[in-house]
């Protein structure tokens, strides 16, 4: 008698096989007939470095490759070289040390030709300046993006403006934002969470459309200048969290700050971090 | 029985639907909670489900769609406030501990809602469901796996083909 999860269709199977890492789902071809070829086909590839190193902390940077290295290196290798499916619906990929670069613009490239509706890249190893190959008309079917510790071209952040018509999900966690004007009309949940600018930027939100507002700042460096946001009308829930730098004991309270307009009609306010009442206080007296 | 109400009004009783289940059992619910179900949702926008009438069923059986409707009931008051935006952290909370607590079932009864939840299309569920039989996978063997998902044993030619494909590929098992 056949099992009856093996009697579903390939579509539910790869719903199950998208809560896997790309390394789990690869494995579970092992387990029978009905199971060989299906991760092949799956649309949801969730490549992530820190599995093959046991320790799950960022490596240091090394110039040899330590074997965990080598075996990640094949294994996306492998994987890009036998997976065929011709379009994605989620492609996640981390990647932890120095190494990792050497696969990730192969690997980006071949998630982003595929035309994913949610995509994550992480770069979680220190002082990462890894910039995003070109988007292009793949990111037409774009809904979700998340991006961790990637550096932020002009080319990028303008893309973001004009070359995704369906984005309503951003997300941007320790990012260089190198041309400091994030827009979209389209977003509707924006978060932004310990990013930096260059020297002397101040960074602008321009997001008519968004109904959730994350900010996080904690001024690293001589880096932070101050950001200003322009109107939401639609904004029901924020969050701001303005925190004090530990190690370097400088405070977010240089250069212009303005959110003040863009809280008019929220109905959901969350503030915490040691200095952001203080940087909000106008705002209370308003009330 | 709570009388079908008419109009578009919100006052007064909530509008009941009735679903139909394959086996003939009759469910009255309110219409938001069916209404998880994008399937039944355009049924009941249509006006249907009221009354006498009921919706049939034909792919449900009563005990998945009772377990179904368990689901819906739950989820409705936070679907209806467009989800995320107003909850807070303790209703999350709340649901989280429904949801684990749900799927902690009979492997028969989860591949019966695998469908169930495919069929009437009801998102959240499809994720619920999948990702409990996905954690069941996770950091098992090839043997445990199906030992776990109720496989039966494999024959001896079957063992010798997992055996090479082992092999084959071992960059995904280093």
């Amino acid at each position: 008698m056949k099992d009856r999860l093996s009697l579903l269709p390939d579509d539910l199977l790869h719903n199950i096989m998208s809560f896997l890492t790309a390394r789990q789902a690869v494995q579970t071809c092992v387990v029978s007939r009905r199971w060989r070829n299906l991760w092949r086909s799956m649309p949801c590839l969730n490549v992530d470095q820190r599995e093959f190193n046991p320790t799950a902390e960022p490596e240091n940077w090394t110039f040899d490759k330590t074997p965990e290295t080598v075996r990640f290196l094949n294994f996306v290798d492998n994987l890009l070289m036998l997976h065929r499916a011709e379009s994605l619906d989620t492609f996640r990929f981390h990647f932890s040390n120095w190494h990792g670069r050497e696969v990730a613009d192969q690997c980006l490239c071949r998630g982003i030709e595929c035309c994913p509706r949610v995509l994550e890249f992480c770069y979680s190893y220190d002082n990462s300046n890894y910039e995003l190959p070109p988007l292009g008309s793949s990111s037409c079917r774009l809904r979700r993006l998340h991006l961790a510790g990637i550096y932020l071209s002009k080319n990028f952040v303008l893309h973001l403006r004009s070359g995704c018509p369906v984005l309503e999900d951003l997300e941007l966690e320790g990012c260089l934002i190198a041309y400091p004007k994030i827009m979209s009309c389209t977003l509707k949940n924006l978060a932004i969470i310990n990013c930096t600018t260059h020297w002397g930027h101040v960074l602008t939100v321009t997001t008519p459309a968004v109904i959730s507002f994350h900010l996080v700042i904690i001024p690293t460096g001589a880096y932070w200048k101050g950001i200003l946001v322009d109107e939401m009308p639609s904004l029901i829930k924020a969050s701001i969290s303005l925190k004090y730098h530990v190690c370097t004991g400088r405070v977010p309270n240089a250069g212009p700050f303005n959110l003040l307009r863009s809280l008019v009609n929220v109905r959901n306010l969350e503030l915490s971090g040691s200095e952001t009442l203080g940087r909000l206080n106008p705002f209370y007296s308003t009330i | 029985m709570a009388a079908p109400e008419s109009g578009d009004g919100n006052n007064g009783a909530a509008r009941m639907v009735t679903l139909i289940s394959s086996d003939n059992t009759r469910f009255e619910v309110e219409a938001a909670a069916a209404s998880l179900s994008q399937t039944l949702q355009l049924t009941i926008l249509d006006g249907g489900g009221g009354g006498g009438d009921g919706i049939p069923l034909p792919n449900v059986d009563s005990a998945t769609l009772s377990k179904v409707l368990e689901y819906c009931i739950k989820h409705a008051p936070a679907a209806a406030n467009g989800g995320a935006p107003n909850a807070t952290a303790v209703d999350r909370a709340e649901l989280e501990r429904f949801d684990n607590e749900f799927v902690n079932i009979d492997q028969s009864v989860l591949y019966s809602l695998i469908m169930a939840a495919h069929n009437l299309e009801i998102e959240g569920l499809q994720s619920l469901v999948a990702k409990k039989v996905a954690d069941m996978i996770k950091g098992k063997s090839p043997m445990e796996i199906r030992r776990t998902l109720g496989f039966p044993d494999p024959t001896p030619e079957e063992q010798a083909e997992m055996n090479a494909h082992m092999l084959e590929y071992g960059w995904a098992y280093e």
